[in-house]
């Protein structure tokens, strides 16, 4: 890795001064080493997020949660009061990677996570993720791990983070700090579709943060289903997160997305609109999973996630629904 | 000289690696771990092109580095770069990170040339006609079969994929001694090897130092680019050099297993006896070429003919890999003769067995394969394709195995010391098979002793010249030398001890701790009154595996494995219920650490049928997956149960276990596989794009 100034500043308006150009933040780092070691990041200054303070508890807010962004997987999954009101977001989170990297691995570097990309990850692949003129090489090349849906953009790697289908799913608020101060945003407006030039997958500044999550009122009827090859210290093949929002036995509100199967978190509204006013059934449910992956565009080598998206959507459905999907 | 003992005592016992405590708490130093005084950190400048020629090379501005203490060039202008991670020169610097920085900063002009490092794109490439062999008119043959299949099978290039990467840490221990500690599954070689590259010095001594090794699997029979270099550079600096490669290195450039795939048709008569066999192979074994190809595998069908295309790619050379060309001729072979089971309505068990040569392995198959059946469950399989509602099937499936494992050459030395202690010198390594148990378990069994009571002393090249790592063939060689020894030692000291009691040597007995007369245990001296005598001289005897009766060794062996998986249909995943592996391998040394190499086959196997598969780019020549993120190997989650019997043939000597139990475990998954989904993907590893690929097609 290129040599680079470390910081660990204590408060969010120092780190925010530290970052911007030139700079990289590091939270958990189980991404961010990697990255460094490839040489695929060359940042001047590393700046430390974890030394902040009041950014590792969760805590109760309003209705619902607040979880800091420092907050680590293995912690998240401690916490009764989250595996009580959200198992959308536990069944998500215990799936990533190892127990070791949930250990270290945070809730703020798992939504910032740098694309799944065997490309970009690696150097010797230059890429427009990482500024470079070519065209994406996974586009034409190596593309049985990458997007089904929105292929035509600049970038199809899919989005990492398993977190973000479920807090998407659960209505989750981001809260995020810069020079200016903090704002809140819906989770969902804080991803974003990679553009010509401009391909962060979210709307993070260069010297902006993400200090908390808040989640709203518990939603017990929520679930994730998560495809894995491997077991475990794998990157999912599909992943679709359902909350539901009952009225007696029929569905008043849905909401459904899915995760590793685009640039960002991918909210699905037909499968939403599907399920809507119904009561789930094994058909709806199906029906709705159809609803789902209607669009999707494969790539040459992963016509395949479409079928794996489509299983992972609808037992997520009958999961939060029931308890079970089979 | 008798041979094995009759009666045993500790030979075919569980007994505990006596390094285990040392290597579960970290005390055991691995070439890794070595630190000196002085240290410097080598890296390696590799091609990132996958076919090129070196135009010019610029050391300045790599010298002038901060702590860079010397360069070595390892291709100069003109040379041919072969894949993306060719080595072009190293540097030794202080730190690890400035070395790495050093050699970015080496200038290289690069005249880039068309390059193909996949099967399709190096096929074009190909002029040759394939290889061929064959015996009788296979097409007449096929004609005439009651059945016939046609089917495409076959594996991709994995890795080694060692968990200690290759290398060594170089030193000078004086002016006229020079060490490496190697990871190394070749000790005696290694250091035979790099004493060869200084001869200018001939009064040089080499030493390799391996007392302990993080697995090589085939891959680290020679010190290889990076010993040279690492000795180059120590003796260029006169300090000690710590060369081990970074996991991407050992990814792209150290070791892999060449590739095979076989579009096959195969044929039976209406009696179940295959007739008819014809594969036509291709695959990659790198820039070097070569498939090790081994079918016909196992059942030898009177006409066949195999057709073989060795297709040269831009990508490092194949090295061996456990049992080198087996796991690939076993996933062709045991699909197809599923396939032609299947569609003859012939139970696979009963077809293999029908199939099964006549030699003295077939018995021992048949063994095997109703043990194997019982234990898995056999008698539920049902018909092809899994009729249960609803999208997880399940299936069971079986292949076997055969192998050779004779003993390698060997020597030892016994040495007896007068205050009762004993040594046992070797200069073989533990590759993880368990040597360093092995060699006292043998010497006690002989002396009467436990195995606490002998040091094993292996690891070295300074010890008497044993054979490598490689063909499972350790366990034989080091048995023969170390038992031949020892039993030599023992009759030396017989010789001291016999005047004592009154008796002729070859009339004594040495047994729990004691030695005496035979059939007169009360005549008799303890183990250390007996050594007192040998006054103030330790003696020492050598043993080799040339000099022991031919009956302590042998070779040749069968295994079955059976599978029971359950697919989900919709995502294409593949979950091992359970593997029964059962395994041959003559006289059972030593059971646990046996047991434990099975178990460690069949880990491998799952890999081979699930996980591994080398991707490159065809673009860039680049691997895709250099690291354990996107090159996939089973965690313990990945593996189910995993049940292992082994049978015990003590009249037929020693023979290795230590490639045989990884052969066919991916086959046995396979037709697993293809028995719950009713469809044959053929290519493993079964991931899910493949089995929903193969679902699709239906």
């Amino acid at each position: 890795m290129k040599a680079f100034t470390y910081h660990s500043p204590t408060s969010e308006q120092a780190a925010v001064k530290l970052l911007g150009a030139g700079a990289v933040p590091l939270a958990g780092g189980s991404s961010l080493l990697n990255l460094l070691k490839e040489r695929v990041l060359e940042p001047e200054r590393v700046v430390n997020l974890k030394a902040i303070a009041g950014l590792a508890r969760i805590e109760p807010a309003g209705e619902g949660l607040r979880i800091g962004a420092n907050v680590t997987l293995a912690t998240l999954l401690e916490s009764a009061e989250v595996r009580r009101a959200y198992p959308a977001l536990v069944q998500a989170a215990e799936t990533v990677g190892t127990p070791q990297i949930r250990n270290v691995a945070t809730v703020g570097g798992n939504l910032c996570a740098p694309p799944a990309c065997w490309y970009y990850v690696h150097e010797g692949f230059p890429c427009p993720r990482k500024g470079a003129a070519q065209a994406c090489p996974a586009k034409a090349g190596e593309n049985e791990y990458h997007a089904i849906f929105a292929t035509d953009g600049p970038c199809v790697a899919v989005h990492a983070s398993s977190l973000a289908p479920a807090l998407v799913a659960l209505g989750a608020r981001v809260r995020i700090a810069g020079p200016g101060g903090a704002r809140e945003l819906e989770i969902e407006k804080f991803f974003r579709l990679p553009k010509a030039g401009e391909h962060r997958e979210n709307v993070l500044a260069a010297d902006e943060i993400v200090t908390h999550v808040a989640l709203g009122p518990a939603r017990p009827r929520s679930a994730t289903y998560v495809v894995l090859h491997k077991e475990s210290h794998d990157w999912p093949v599909g992943l679709a997160s359902v909350s539901l929002e009952m009225e007696g036995d029929a569905v008043r509100a849905a909401r459904v997305c899915l995760g590793a199967v685009a640039p960002v978190p991918w909210r699905a509204a037909g499968a939403e609109a599907a399920l809507a006013g119904k009561k789930v059934t094994a058909e709806v449910a199906a029906q709705a999973a159809e609803a789902a992956v209607a669009g999707a565009a494969p790539l040459a080598q992963n016509a395949y996630k479409v079928g794996i998206a489509r299983a992972a959507v609808r037992r997520a459905i009958l999961l939060a629904a029931t308890g079970k999907w089979m | 000289m008798p041979e094995w003992p009759k009666e045993r005592r500790i030979i075919g016992t569980a007994v505990p690696r006596v390094d285990g405590a040392l290597k579960v708490t970290g005390k055991a130093k691995y070439s890794y771990d070595r630190v000196f005084p002085g240290l410097l950190h080598a890296k390696i400048l590799r091609s990132p092109h996958a076919h090129a020629k070196i135009r010019s090379l610029d050391l300045s501005a790599a010298e002038k580095m901060p702590g860079v203490k010397a360069v070595h060039v390892i291709k100069n202008a003109g040379a041919e770069l072969r894949f993306v991670g060719d080595e072009i020169a190293a540097v030794a610097a202080e730190t690890e990170e400035q070395a790495r920085d050093a050699a970015r900063a080496i200038r290289v002009e690069y005249e880039v040339l068309p390059h193909a490092v996949t099967e399709e794109d190096g096929r074009k490439n190909v002029t040759e006609a394939p290889q061929e062999q064959k015996a009788g008119d296979v097409e007449a043959a096929l004609r005439g079969a009651a059945a016939a299949i046609e089917g495409t099978y076959g594996s991709p290039v994995i890795t080694h994929l060692c968990l200690e990467t290759h290398g060594l840490v170089a030193q000078w221990r004086s002016e006229k001694e020079f060490v490496v500690y190697c990871s190394t599954q070749n000790v005696s070689g290694v250091g035979r090897d790099l004493k060869g590259r200084f001869r200018d010095m001939p009064d040089l001594k080499v030493v390799c130092e391996t007392p302990f090794m993080g697995g090589g699997f085939g891959s680290k029979f020679a010190a290889g680019v990076e010993g040279e270099v690492a000795v180059q550079l120590s003796r260029k600096t006169r300090r000690p050099v710590k060369l081990m490669l970074e996991r991407e290195e050992e990814q792209i450039a150290g070791g892999n297993r060449p590739s095979l795939f076989a579009r096959v048709k195969a044929g039976a008569d209406a009696q179940g006896k295959l007739v008819a066999f014809d594969a036509d192979c291709w695959g990659t074994g790198g820039y070097s070429g070569g498939l090790g190809q081994r079918l016909p595998y196992i059942y030898a069908p009177q006409t066949r003919r195999v057709r073989t295309l060795p297709i040269p790619t831009n990508c490092d050379r194949q090295r061996a890999w456990r049992a080198p060309g087996s796991p690939q001729a076993s996933v062709i072979m045991e699909q197809a003769m599923d396939d032609l089971a299947d569609k003859l309505g012939i139970d696979p068990v009963e077809f293999r067995i029908k199939n099964l040569p006549d030699n003295n392995l077939k018995p021992i198959y048949e063994r095997e394969l109703k043990l194997g059946a019982e234990r898995i469950g056999w008698a539920r399989r049902h018909k092809r394709g899994d009729e249960t509602p609803g999208p997880l099937k399940r299936g069971l499936g079986c292949a076997l195995s055969t192998w050779g494992g004779r003993a390698h050459d060997s020597q030892a030395t016994t040495t007896l010391h007068p205050d009762g202690r004993v040594e046992v010198r070797c200069g073989t390594q533990d590759l993880g098979t368990g040597t360093t148990t092995l060699v006292p378990l043998v010497a006690a069994e002989i002396l009467g002793l436990e195995v606490k009571d002998v040091t094993p002393l292996i690891g070295t090249s300074d010890y008497p010249p044993s054979g490598a790592s490689g063909g499972s063939t350790t366990c034989g060689g080091v048995s023969l030398s170390v038992a031949m020894s020892a039993k030599k030692a023992l009759e030396e000291l017989f010789k001291k001890v016999a005047p004592e009691l009154g008796a002729d040597p070859k009339d004594l007995q040495a047994q729990g701790k004691r030695v005496f007369v035979r059939g007169n245990p009360q005549k008799g001296l303890s183990w250390k009154q007996a050594c007192a005598l040998l006054g103030q001289q330790p003696v020492t005897a050598a043993g080799s595996r040339a000099e022991a009766p031919a009956g302590m060794s042998s070779e040749g062996v069968g295994g079955a494995q059976f599978a029971d998986v359950t697919v989900d249909v919709e995502t294409g995943v593949v979950r091992i219920n359970k593997i029964v592996a059962v395994a041959d391998c003559g006289m059972v040394m030593n059971r646990l650490l046996c047991e434990s190499q099975v178990y460690g086959g069949v880990v491998m196997g799952v890999c081979h049928g699930l996980f591994e598969e080398r991707r490159m780019d065809p673009r860039t020549g680049r691997m895709l997956n250099p690291d354990m993120e996107w090159y996939k190997v089973a965690g313990h989650s990945d593996l189910g149960e995993i049940e292992v019997h082994l049978l015990d043939y003590p009249e037929r000597g020693v023979i290795g276990i230590g490639e045989p139990p990884v052969i066919p475990t991916a086959a046995a998954i396979a037709n697993a596989v293809a028995n719950a989904i009713g469809v044959r993907a053929g290519i493993v590893p079964l991931t899910p794009r493949r089995v929903l690929e193969a679902l699709a097609a239906k």
